[in-house]
């Protein structure tokens, strides 16, 4: 296994604050998590078994609540919507869901996705408390892609593929807005 | 980046490996007489099971909260954040909160040397049989293993003298535990609730650090701990295939209900270092 544990250092970006600073991050981020707790919600009907559909839907409420919060650090900035460019892509994958694993799989792509972009907060975030609050998010999702990992049968190299999460993968703002 | 243990942790190992010898063979009639515990397994497709919720008052009795004795951590409580406390989140880089990033480093790094000789002791304790359970411990090892040398190479650049060895705070607190472990569940139970104490160390530790910078690290390695921590309340319920825990019984919660991370049962900088 040890091949796969290559280390990956973790990356700063250091990128100077956008215009609109931490509280348009956080809003972009609050887009964000309302899109996948959106995208949950319109997939619910596909999960049949009891079990996956109340995890689904724990996700979800986890999604909707980690959006009030980024929404109170977005303050003025913070949205009452999904990201429209991440919730249209969502939506496309969503119609095109069929059976209860592929809807487990996009779970867990997309849990993966949030814990990269919860990361590259934390490397661009400028304020201690913003930074904080992100990183009370990041382990959840970190959770919640594990357990969809097994559940859909991974084993433990792919449900745990590195032994640092980086920023790969994250939801990008430059192609979904804000920032 | 290191690998494997380094020498002195190597030595504890041994040491303690060869304490859990004595102790299981002190424990084998206990072994015999022990209970079947199949009947308390929830009923298979319970969403209970899946996310532990049934179980979350056992898990404030034993979990991470626990990992440490009032005692010790009466002395070495600290203000609380939460309340307004603690240290001011700042990016100035002055002398004392230099000095404070470089104990939370040092801790950080002890509490993963701690952890690697854990998973490594319960894989060669001859309590885990299972083939994958052992595989499981030593690719969580491994990636302790990376994270200790990580925070020790941030200690390092910090200006600081890294810890290189096992947290002896932990090592004294669990030792009794650690020689008391009889089965792979006992292994898979401990493991876990010294995996969420360390997520919740990393996370109390996020949003305070002089260097802001250090956030980013401390949660890229607390992300990975909490994967961690759910694979292995997965493994407790029953659901990793090939990882058939004996006994069988309920899992833990995989992640935290509400759905953010808090930071309780956190292993307070300094402890041990």
């Amino acid at each position: 296994m040890a091949e796969r544990n290559a280390p990956v250092a973790p990356l700063h970006l250091q990128r100077p604050a956008g215009a609109g600073g931490d509280p348009a991050l956080a809003a972009y981020d609050q887009g964000v998590e309302l899109a996948v707790a959106a995208a949950y919600q319109k997939a619910l009907p596909l999960l049949t078994t009891p079990a996956r559909a109340e995890l689904v839907s724990t996700l979800a409420r986890h999604h909707a609540a980690h959006a009030a919060t980024l929404g109170g650090l977005a303050g003025t900035k913070a949205v009452s919507v999904p990201s429209p460019s991440f919730a249209a892509a969502l939506a496309t994958m969503v119609a095109a869901l069929r059976t209860e694993a592929e809807v487990l799989h996009l779970a867990s792509v997309l849990e993966g996705e949030l814990a990269a972009t919860h990361q590259y907060l934390l490397e661009n975030l400028q304020t201690g408390p913003a930074r904080r609050a992100v990183a009370t998010m990041l382990p959840v999702e970190g959770g919640h892609a594990a357990v969809l990992g097994v559940t859909l049968g991974e084993p433990v190299v792919d449900v745990v593929p590195k032994a640092f999460q980086s920023h790969q993968g994250f939801v990008d703002p430059a192609q979904h807005g804000a920032g | 980046m290191a690998g494997a243990p380094s020498d002195e942790v190597r030595r504890q190992l041994r040491a303690s490996a060869r304490e859990q010898t004595v102790a299981l063979r002190e424990l084998g009639p206990l072994l015999d007489r022990m209970g079947d515990h199949r009947d308390e397994r929830p009923a298979e497709g319970a969403p209970e099971l899946l996310l532990g919720q049934l179980h979350r008052r056992r898990f404030l009795q034993v979990g991470a909260v626990s990992i440490l004795s009032a005692a010790v951590l009466a002395a070495c409580s600290k203000p609380s954040r939460a309340a307004g406390g603690g240290r001011p989140t700042t990016t100035t880089t002055d002398a004392a909160g230099n000095a404070a990033d470089i104990t939370i480093l040092r801790t950080a790094s002890s509490i993963e040397h701690f952890v690697v000789a854990l998973y490594v002791t319960a894989a060669g304790s001859g309590v885990v049989t299972t083939a994958d359970l052992a595989d499981t411990a030593k690719y969580f090892a491994d990636q302790h293993s990376e994270h200790a040398a990580a925070f020790e190479a941030a200690t390092t650049r910090a200006g600081g003298d890294p810890f290189t060895q096992a947290n002896p705070v932990l090592a004294g607190e669990l030792a009794a535990r650690i020689q008391g472990l009889r089965t792979e569940r006992d292994v898979v139970q401990l493991a876990y609730e010294v995996e969420r104490a360390m997520v919740a160390t990393f996370t109390d530790a996020a949003g305070t650090f002089a260097d802001g910078t250090l956030d980013a690290t401390v949660m890229s390695v607390g992300a990975v701990e909490a994967r961690h921590v759910a694979v292995l309340s997965m493994i407790l319920a029953g659901r990793v295939p090939g990882i058939p825990v004996l006994p069988p019984g309920p899992g833990p919660e995989a992640f935290p209900p509400a759905g953010f991370e808090t930071g309780a049962g956190a292993i307070v900088p300094g402890t041990g270092v």
